[in-house]
């Protein structure tokens, strides 16, 4: 597939680096922060809130058991409706299936809103070597696309980008006043330029958020209106869904439309949240079922992770993600559900990212659809420990074990540390393998343990 | 008969927090306990199931079944052994063994409010001070002593119902309920970031006028203490048995 | 074998009908004044609900909320605009069948009324909604929807907006820079009272 697959993901390296610049390090904390407490709000104004999150596990979790039942199901309604229903079995195929359609209907200028199966298969550089112009339209990742960037984010793409660095951006691609770095003056310039775009497009190419079994009809979610205003000019219209995006029913709807909103930015619901069930007058509706492993994940202890509706509130609330940048995880889809979903797809290239956890289980409280992020980032660990890169990590463990297994040879160990502390010079003791020490100070035996205690005060009762 | 307490005390407080076991010890005499020391006491294994070593985890697990099954209650100064043995031993431990022993598990706090109630809690010495609460993980979200800000559930707190009935105290919480960072290996595999959240949480503290830090979990304070210390922040921390037990000697 | 069979055999044992589907039942609480949650929301959402007292006026008083317009699309009666006039709309007309109380949203369905772009072309949409059809929930108003001869349809809650650079919200993304929902007495309903009188 690509070509960095086999590279290590330092995210400890990669957070180092983040935190270099620690103004925008605190700057990016809190503005997700901020996210994950209007995300509070908007939960505790719904009296039913944890009903709904147990009922949309619930729904996830029987889609799921019965997938393949519900695919067939689907992609009868949907045919019966218009829609033209296609397969891919992994990422290559769907580039093709992509690109064959543009090509059969000489679509050589898409308009595209956020899909982040369509990041996750590479999709705009095949088209592009195939001389297809992709715009994406959503303007977060319409920043980063004319940066040469890649999303931070799976909800807000540039949010690893100050306004001045927009104004930038903008200044050399779309001609703006490099001075004037007003979110509103930028948004409008965006608006103008992408307008453009939409009314030059020949196709639009648009993701899923829930895809209707019973109904044979999807639902894409957006703040922006650019799904609906892509898909409203072009004839051509290509919705791309992994298989998980489906939901037996519109009747399940009102779970999940009530949670994604307010789980993703605090909002009571999107702006916009179309429902697509036929193509429009004249025109050619495709959709298109993506596998691309997770198929394979299905049949596996993490299918769980299937359930995932990308609403981003487990990245907002990672006290991990906040301090590192999505850009640390090396992957599409970062935070707590990328570590989890990217260790099932090459353990060995993603080892650091379950490690990228402090195991605080935050993201499993807010996940909408009750994912146990945190244990699966734990279960995780048992292959990616295995790596090269933590060979001196296993041993030193084992070490550890070692002396923890045998109390007489522990307290002897301690003994010598207490001996040795207070005389070693102190750069001996906080040298370059001391990583606790690089930020702290180490913490010193007491004089006499509480075993020692303990056994002192035992003897004077007894003398009593 | 008095029901008997097994005082379990994790490695590392036993050599560099004797006045924090010493202290849950004291508490737990003071409620009417027979309180037993079973030893050779052993790591609870966190860090090996934790870094998904899970044989050297299982031989932990036995060892700490092995000392403390015949126990009525055990009781830990720490939520995070106790939320290790509780939740993370199944699977290694033959699952009877493990349902029989899950149950009789406290953290202190949760031990003091369950157990005993807060009502009828024997506390003597009163502790005139500010004092910033600092939620560990394990409390919070495994354990569910408190409510974490996560859920939409009614408040509740189980080590603020106990702190709260010390003499003198005002108890202040910071504006987030947030991971400090320390997370067991995580501190020194991830130490840049481990250490921006314990930075953030003292500061958190110092926002709202706290000078002494308190907690259930020694491990969360030694690294924020490390830090403090590091850069000479005003902070004091201590663990919250010591206050309940009237054995504070800040050094 | 297709993509379609590799994938289905991959799924396995995963394509047996449910026996049985308990869907989770939601026991909502009811709004004490739906309406005026409904305009809380939509304020929220960007959005302004304006009442209308009296039918005969609404036509002025949309005029004069939004500043006379000066190209103004009005889809109460079916038309088909080319795009240039949707392009240079400043104001479009629409109905919207239902609203919902807890987030502000109103469902719309162009139908074969209107082209499915004058939505987000128009630079602003006046909603004409009756003041009745306003449902507390998203279950209550999925519940309502007939999906039958639905081809595209929408939740709109409040104007197209965007918070993509700083977090800082700017409305007018690429849809409807300004929404305003126009709360109708039900047609034929002369001793409308606006739940705002009534208290
Ligand atoms: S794992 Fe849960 S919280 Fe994270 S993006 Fe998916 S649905 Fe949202």
């Amino acid at each position: 597939m690509r070509s960095e697959e086999s590279k290590f993901v330092d995210h400890f390296r990669n957070a180092e680096e983040f935190l270099k610049d620690p103004e925008q390090a605190r700057w990016h904390d809190r503005a997700l922060w901020f996210v994950r407490q209007k995300r509070d709000t908007a939960a505790a104004s719904v009296p039913e809130w944890e009903e709904l999150r147990r009922a949309a596990e619930t729904i996830k979790a029987h889609t799921l058991e019965h997938l393949g039942y519900y695919l067939e199901r689907f992609e009868e309604r949907a045919q019966a409706n218009g829609i033209e229903v296609l397969w891919a079995e992994d990422a290559a195929e769907f580039r093709r299936l992509v690109a064959e359609i543009l090509q059969r209907h000489g679509a050589s200028r898409v308009v595209k809103s956020k899909s982040m199966l369509t990041e996750e298969c590479g999709l705009n550089p095949h088209l592009e070597a195939r001389g297809i112009e992709v715009t994406d339209t959503d303007l977060g990742e319409r920043i980063v696309q004319l940066a040469g960037d890649r999303p931070s984010h799976i909800v807000l793409p540039a949010i690893h980008l100050r306004k001045e660095q927009v104004a930038e951006i903008f200044s050399s691609h779309l001609h703006t006043d490099p001075s004037n770095a007003d979110p509103s003056y930028l948004t409008r310039a965006a608006r103008e330029h992408l307008r453009r775009k939409f009314l030059e497009a020949d196709a639009a190419i648009t993701g899923v958020n829930f895809a209707l079994a019973e109904e044979g009809a999807f639902v894409v979610c957006t703040n922006e209106g650019n799904a609906d205003l892509g898909t409203a000019l072009p004839d051509l219209h290509i919705a791309c869904m992994g298989l998980e995006k489906l939901i037996p029913s519109a009747r399940d709807l009102g779970v999940f439309t009530r949670l994604l909103a307010r789980s993703a930015t605090g909002q009571a619901i999107t702006a916009y949240t179309s429902h697509f069930r036929r193509p429009k007058p004249g025109g050619k509706l495709y959709l298109i079922l993506v596998d691309d492993g997770r198929s394979a994940l299905l049949q596996s202890s993490r299918r769980e992770l299937l359930s995932c509706i990308r609403c981003g509130a487990c990245m907002n609330t990672c006290p991990v993600y906040r301090r590192s940048g999505g850009h640390s995880y090396g992957t599409v889809v970062p935070g707590p559900i990328g570590s989890a979903l990217a260790g099932t797809r090459d353990p060995g290239r993603y080892a650091s990212l379950p490690f990228a956890c402090s195991l605080c289980a935050s993201c499993d409280l807010v996940c909408p659809v009750r994912i146990d992020l945190h244990q699966h980032l734990l279960d995780e660990r048992q292959q990616t420990i295995r790596v090269p890169e933590y060979r001196g990590k296993v041993r030193g463990l084992k070490a550890a074990a070692f002396l923890l297994r045998h109390p007489r040879l522990y307290r002897q160990s301690i003994a010598a540390l207490r001996w040795l502390l207070p005389r070693l010079p102190r750069s001996l003791i906080y040298n370059r393998f001391n990583l606790w020490g690089r930020e702290r100070e180490m913490p010193s035996p007491a004089p006499r343990s509480f075993s020692e205690l303990y056994q002192a005060r035992q003897g004077a009762d007894n003398e009593r | 008969m008095r029901p008997t307490v097994a005082l379990f005390v994790p490695c590392y407080v036993d050599d560099f927090y004797p006045q924090t076991a010493l202290a849950t010890l004291e508490i737990l005499e003071a409620q009417g306990f027979r309180v037993e020391y079973p030893q050779p006491q052993r790591c609870c294994g966190q860090p090996f199931i934790n870094n998904g070593l899970l044989d050297e985890g299982r031989a932990f697990a036995t060892s700490f079944a092995d000392l403390f099954e015949a126990y009525d209650y055990v009781v830990a100064p720490s939520s995070s052994c106790i939320g290790t043995a509780k939740y993370r031993y199944e699977g290694l431990l033959e699952p009877e063994r493990h349902r029989k022993l899950a149950p009789k598990l406290y953290e202190l706090c949760e031990f003091l409010h369950d157990v005993v109630g807060p009502e009828r809690l024997r506390l003597e010495h009163p502790f005139p001070h500010r004092v910033g609460l600092h939620n560990s993980c394990h409390a919070l979200r495994e354990l569910e002593l408190a409510r974490p800000s996560e859920l939409m559930i009614p408040h509740f707190s189980k080590i603020e119902a106990v702190l709260s009935r010390i003499e003198g105290i005002e108890i202040v919480h910071p504006e987030r309920d947030e991971c400090c960072g320390f997370g067991g290996t995580f501190s020194v595999q991830e130490s840049a970031v481990s250490a921006a959240m314990g930075r953030d949480r003292i500061a958190d503290h110092r926002r709202q006028g706290v000078e002494i830090m308190a907690g259930v979990d020694l491990s969360c304070l030694m690294h924020m203490q490390g830090l403090a210390r590091r850069d000479g922040t005003p902070m004091r921390f201590v663990h919250v048995a010591q206050i309940l037990a009237g054995r504070v000697d800040f050094e | 074998m297709n993509a379609k069979q590799i994938i289905l055999s991959r799924l396995g044992g995963h394509r047996t009908p449910p026996a049985e589907y308990p869907r989770p039942a939601i026991r909502t609480r009811p709004f004490d004044d739906p309406v005026q949650a409904f305009i809380d929301a939509l304020r929220t959402a960007g959005g302004e609900a304006l009442f209308v007292e009296d039918t005969a006026s609404l036509d002025t008083e949309i005029i004069r909320a939004f500043d006379d317009p000066a190209n103004i699309i009005d889809t109460r009666t079916p038309v088909s605009p080319t795009l240039e006039t949707m392009e240079r709309c400043d104001l479009a007309i629409v109905e919207a069948a239902f609203g919902v109380a807890e987030n502000g949203a109103v469902w719309i369905d162009p139908a074969e009324r209107y082209p499915r772009a004058l939505l987000t072309l128009a630079r602003s949409l006046a909603i004409l909604l009756p003041c009745e059809a306003i449902v507390p929930t998203m279950h209550e108003a999925y519940e309502r929807l007939d999906f039958d001869e639905l081809a595209y349809g929408l939740f709109m809650a409040g104007p197209s907006k965007t918070a993509d650079i700083e977090q800082a919200l700017v409305l007018g993304a690429h849809g409807a820079m300004t929404l305003k929902v126009f709360l109708t007495p039900i047609s034929g309903q002369s001793d409308f009272i606006s739940p705002k009188e009534k208290q």
